[in-house]
Formats: structure tokens, C-alpha cells, sequence
């Protein structure tokens, strides 16, 4: 039999499938579907509301998602907003740092196992896992929990002083594997992390701060596109950003979902990166990534980011910009063969020097326009005098860094850096 | 340019069959494949006001996302059973029919993923590329599902040891 043969056979094959009108029951799944969202957005309102009782330290926060307070009064990633604009006070700018996570494939083809990393020390295991483990585990911002899936649960296991033996280091589980396209996502504060059922239509968002971790189910959008972020610091702030498949990105709040600002579309066809999903968004939402394809076969259930979008439009912008430069930070990205980072915080000369090769963003803000990114190879001197492209540097927060250079690093992705 | 919502209906009729036949591959089973659709169709439904353009490159990407990305292991696995390496029997005579009966319970061997590709790379002919964009993965995982479900249908199929000799 030949390929030509195969496809006839498959044709014949298809030829099998008996019409059916499906009209009538395609509403009725698209209503039931509008219900069971309804029932869970109720639920996830009772449940923060409980944990709003129980005395979480929300009481920073002016509102909370999903207790009826109105969409206008909560912080909202506007397109008018300034980039500091957060009613919490806190930046919109990432803070990532000092240690960095990595996976790396080791043993097998699917043996991996997540690395910290801090520059002057060798690579420190974490933990390690299969396949499905690798494609979904993500790093708190603190460093201290990993969230993953297996192929029959999702769990949180406390990286400080992880023994895999010791099963008090998995403080939280529940059965049932995790959704392969929807990686968990922690809130900047890392209190909580939103994890995806397989084959569910909430997701399940896990609060870690108040002992004994507490569950509570959030509205999710259809598809596996969402991704998470938090536009303040904790639980009360989730939301989701998606794409569906004809470009349109959306910011939802994940309680109700509230736009939390209007929809943008981007010809992702016409800018050659892939329409219905994106790859990723910083941890306040402001900026999400497109995807585009890579040739990385060891973890192909990420795309890479390909280009930048934020609520203010598409900013695949390069250097020079215009305005002072006051922040710089690394979103993740995948780390291909030849890729090297180094830098040295402002305590340390205020260096930052990179050569990347692909698929790794800095941000950066300056004083006049928001924010701006740029795919970049250079050279930034701390001061107010060290000019980048048009534009004065007077501070940056973040500085990327050197990875070791383990036999398996070609296919190592970057998870996170954490202070 | 949005969908009218008053066209879902007429879409629903016009392209449900072509929609059944690929699902029927990916699942392998009429009421599998009636399920398969009917999702994508519901969420087509919801989306409708924001479908543009193309309503059946929609439902045809959500078919796939749903068979292979989320909704999928365990009514496959139901419906498969266990898995084998084992050579399917073939008749020395086959015909037609019997070609189609081996070849379903080939496909029926391949994870998910393989059978998305082949039926995407064999059955759709589309290329390597388009696949990937469909299946939201690297063309390298492409090559790869394709070589390892072509191999797999190698071994289940001792007929099809032409397989690999062509295009991956």
C-alpha cells in the first residue's frame, strides 16, 4: 500500500459517516454550555467571597472581581491607562530576578526535570517528571511552589527543601489530569494558581495562603487559548487574555468575565504568527504574546512568542524609541541552541548585556509612552547618561541571565525568573 | 466582517456531513463523531457574532482542538480499548470492505495526535505546515507524529511497508 492508497482508503473510510442533522442539538450543547458558565461564575463568586471572610489579606483592595462591584471600579488594563495605573498601587511591570527555572530533558525521552539556576552556582534539580509534567509545570514567582500536571492529577508541590520522597512536599493535589494546552498560572504574590481540568469547563484556582489550600472554580473561555494573569497582585485579580481564531484578543476578567478592556484584532496571519492561540502574557496581562512555531520537539506544547501585543496595539516595536527608558524586564521565552544571556543587576555595575537568538523579549518602559518592546542584541549602561537608541536610560529592574550550559540546554525552556 | 447569526442554521446543514466525515476518522466511531461535532458546532454557536470570514475554518480548528487537545483520551480510550502491536489479521483477498475494516482498526491503534496528522496530512492533503497550524504544534512535531503513525500503521498493516518509502 502506498500513500496514494492510504489517502483513497481514508476517503473510503469517511465515506462510512452517516449524515445526522446536528442543529438542534449543537444549540442545545451551546445553551447548556451558557448555563453550566453562568453556575460556575456564581460559584466562583460564593467561593472568593468566603475567602474574602476568612480574612485573606485582600483588604488592600478596593474591589474584588465577581462580588458585583461594578467593571468600572476595578483596576483595568485600559488602553488609556497609563502604565502605572493599577488601583492597588502596584506596577504593572514584572518582577523577575536573580534565579532562574529551567527544564531540561535528561535520562530519556521523557525524563525532565526543572533546574534553578543562580549566576556563580551550579544548576540546582527541583523535580522532575514525564512528559506532561514538563509541558505544564510552572514556577511561582517567589520560587518556592511548582504547579504541574501529570497524566491523572494536578498538583502544587513547596520547592524549599523539595524531597520527592517525602509526600508532605505536595501541598496540594487533586485527581484527574490537568488540560495539556493550559498551563497553571500564579498570581504575582503567588498566594494562588489557577489549574484547568481536562475535561472541564471552570478552571480551578488553588489558594495557597491560608494554610490549608483552599479551592474555588472560575469561569473559563472556551478553548484551550486563555491565558492567565493577575492586573493586581493576588487572587482577586485573575483574569484571562485569549485569542480566538481569527485574531481577536480579548482581556476578561476571570470572575464574570468583564472585558477588562476593549477586544483588539491582529492580522496574526498577515504578520505570519498563528491565530487562535496565544503563547503567553506577562504576569499583569499587559502584554501577551503571539505564537509562532519552533522546530523544539522535546516540549512542542508551548509555542514561542513570536511578537507583542498589549490592549494599545500590536508593539513589535524596535529600537530606537523615543522617550526615557525606566524599566526593562524579560518576559519567558524559549531559549534556543546559541542563546546566551548576561547581566549584572544595578547593584552590580548595572550591566545588562545579551545576545539572544531568538524568541526572547525585553521590555522596557519609558517615561513618555508606556510601555515598548523590543527582540534586541545589545549593550545597556546603567545612568541617566548611557543613551539607548534614541532614548536615556535612567533605571532598569531587570536583567536577564547566563544559563550554564548543561549537555541538554538546546532543548531546555525557560520557566521563570524569581528574586 | 461578522457571521450573520442567521446563517448558522444554513452553515450547520451545508457543512455538517463534510464535518462528520473527518470526525469519523478522528474518532472512528458515527456516534463519536456525532459528539465531536456537535461541541465544535455548540461553540461555533456561541461565538457566532465573532466568527469572521470563514465559520468552517472555525469549526473545522475546534474539532481538531477538541479531539486532540482537550476533550479527548478518555471516550477514545473507552472506545479502543486496549492497544496493540500486534499485526492485524488481513485477508489474503481483501476486498474494499475489508480494507476499510483493517484500516479503521489501524487507526484506531494510533494515539490522538497521530491520527489527527494523518487524517490532516492523508486525508484533508494538507501540507506539513497547514497541519501545524491546525494542531497549534512545530512542523518538526509533524514530521515526527506523521513518521511514528505511518511506522505504527507499518507494523499493524504488514501491506502498507510502502508507507514510509513516501512523502513524511
Amino acid at each position: 500500500m502506498t500513500l496514494r492508497d492510504l489517502s483513497e482508503g481514508l476517503r473510503e473510510l469517511a465515506a462510512d459517516a452517516q449524515p445526522v442533522d446536528l442543529h438542534d442539538r449543537a444549540i442545545r450543547t451551546s445553551r447548556r454550555l451558557r448555563a453550566r458558565r453562568a453556575a460556575a461564575v456564581m460559584t466562583g463568586s460564593l467561593a472568593l467571597v468566603l475567602v474574602l471572610v476568612i480574612g485573606v489579606s485582600l483588604s488592600w483592595h478596593r474591589t474584588s472581581p465577581g462580588t458585583g462591584m461594578d467593571a468600572a471600579e476595578r483596576a483595568v488594563v485600559d488602553a488609556t491607562d497609563s502604565a502605572s495605573a493599577y488601583d492597588d498601587g502596584t506596577e504593572p511591570l514584572q518582577v523577575l530576578a536573580r534565579v532562574g527555572y529551567y527544564v531540561a530533558q535528561g535520562g530519556s525521552p521523557d525524563s525532565y526535570t526543572v533546574y534553578s539556576w543562580a549566576p556563580g552556582s551550579d544548576p540546582r534539580p527541583e523535580l522532575s517528571g514525564e512528559t506532561t509534567f514538563a509541558e505544564s509545570v510552572a514556577i511561582s514567582p517567589d520560587g518556592r511552589y511548582a504547579a504541574y500536571y501529570t497524566e491523572d492529577r494536578m498538583a502544587v508541590a513547596d520547592l524549599s527543601g523539595f524531597d520527592p520522597a517525602n509526600a508532605d512536599d505536595v501541598v496540594y493535589q487533586a485527581e484527574g489530569p490537568g488540560d495539556s494546552c493550559l498551563a497553571p498560572t500564579w498570581t504575582q504574590d503567588s498566594s494562588a494558581v489557577v489549574m484547568y481540568p481536562r475535561d472541564a469547563d471552570t478552571s480551578t484556582m488553588v489558594e495557597l495562603s491560608g494554610g490549608e489550600p483552599a479551592e474555588a472554580e472560575l469561569f473559563r473561555p472556551d478553548g484551550c487559548d486563555a491565558q492567565v494573569f493577575t492586573y493586581g497582585k493576588d487572587i482577586a485579580t485573575f483574569a484571562f487574555a485569549y485569542m480566538d481564531t481569527d485574531g481577536n484578543v480579548s482581556w476578561e476578567d476571570a470572575g464574570d468575565g468583564t472585558p477588562l478592556t476593549a477586544a483588539r484584532t491582529y492580522p496574526a496571519d498577515d504578520l505570519g504568527f498563528l491565530p487562535g492561540r496565544l503563547a503567553g502574557a506577562s504576569g499583569d496581562g499587559d502584554l501577551v504574546c503571539l505564537s509562532e512555531t519552533v522546530d523544539v520537539e522535546a516540549l512542542p506544547a508551548r509555542p514561542s512568542c513570536g511578537a507583542l501585543a498589549t490592549p494599545k496595539g500590536l508593539v513589535t516595536a524596535a529600537l530606537p524609541v523615543d522617550g526615557t527608558l525606566t524599566g526593562a524586564t524579560f518576559l519567558n521565552g524559549m531559549f534556543g541552541p546559541g542563546s546566551e544571556a548576561s547581566s549584572s543587576g544595578p547593584d552590580e555595575g548595572g550591566e545588562i548585556a545579551m545576545s539572544f537568538t531568538q524568541d526572547v523579549m525585553l521590555r522596557v518602559r519609558t517615561s513618555d509612552d508606556g510601555v515598548v518592546v523590543a527582540q534586541a542584541s545589545y549593550t545597556v549602561e546603567e545612568g541617566a547618561s548611557e543613551k539607548f537608541g534614541d532614548a536615556t536610560v535612567v533605571d532598569f529592574e531587570l536583567v536577564a541571565q547566563t544559563f550554564p550550559e548543561p549537555p541538554a540546554l538546546a532543548d531546555a525552556y525557560l520557566l521563570a525568573f524569581a528574586p | 466582517m461578522s457571521a450573520p447569526a442567521g446563517d448558522f442554521d444554513e452553515f450547520v446543514r451545508a457543512y455538517t456531513p463534510t464535518l462528520l466525515r473527518t470526525a469519523y476518522l478522528l474518532t472512528g466511531d458515527q456516534h463519536h463523531a456525532e459528539d465531536l461535532v456537535q461541541s465544535a458546532l455548540a461553540r461555533a454557536h456561541r461565538s457566532w457574532h465573532r466568527i469572521d470570514d470563514s465559520p468552517f475554518g472555525y469549526v473545522r480548528r475546534t474539532m481538531y482542538h477538541l479531539q486532540v487537545a482537550t476533550w479527548r483520551r478518555r471516550r477514545i480510550r473507552e472506545w479502543l480499548g486496549t492497544t496493540t502491536t500486534e499485526p492485524i489479521p488481513e485477508p489474503d483477498v481483501a476486498t474494499a470492505a475489508d480494507i476499510r475494516l483493517t484500516l479503521q482498526k489501524a487507526l484506531a491503534q494510533l494515539t490522538d495526535k497521530q491520527r489527527a496528522v494523518v487524517v490532516l496530512r492523508f486525508y484533508e492533503d494538507r501540507s506539513v505546515e497547514d497541519t501545524a497550524a491546525v494542531l497549534r504544534c512545530s512542523t518538526g512535531t509533524v514530521k515526527s507524529q506523521t513518521a511514528k503513525a505511518l511506522g505504527k500503521l507499518r507494523q499493524l498493516m504488514p501491506s502498507m511497508a510502502g508507507l514510509l518509502e513516501g512523502r513524511l
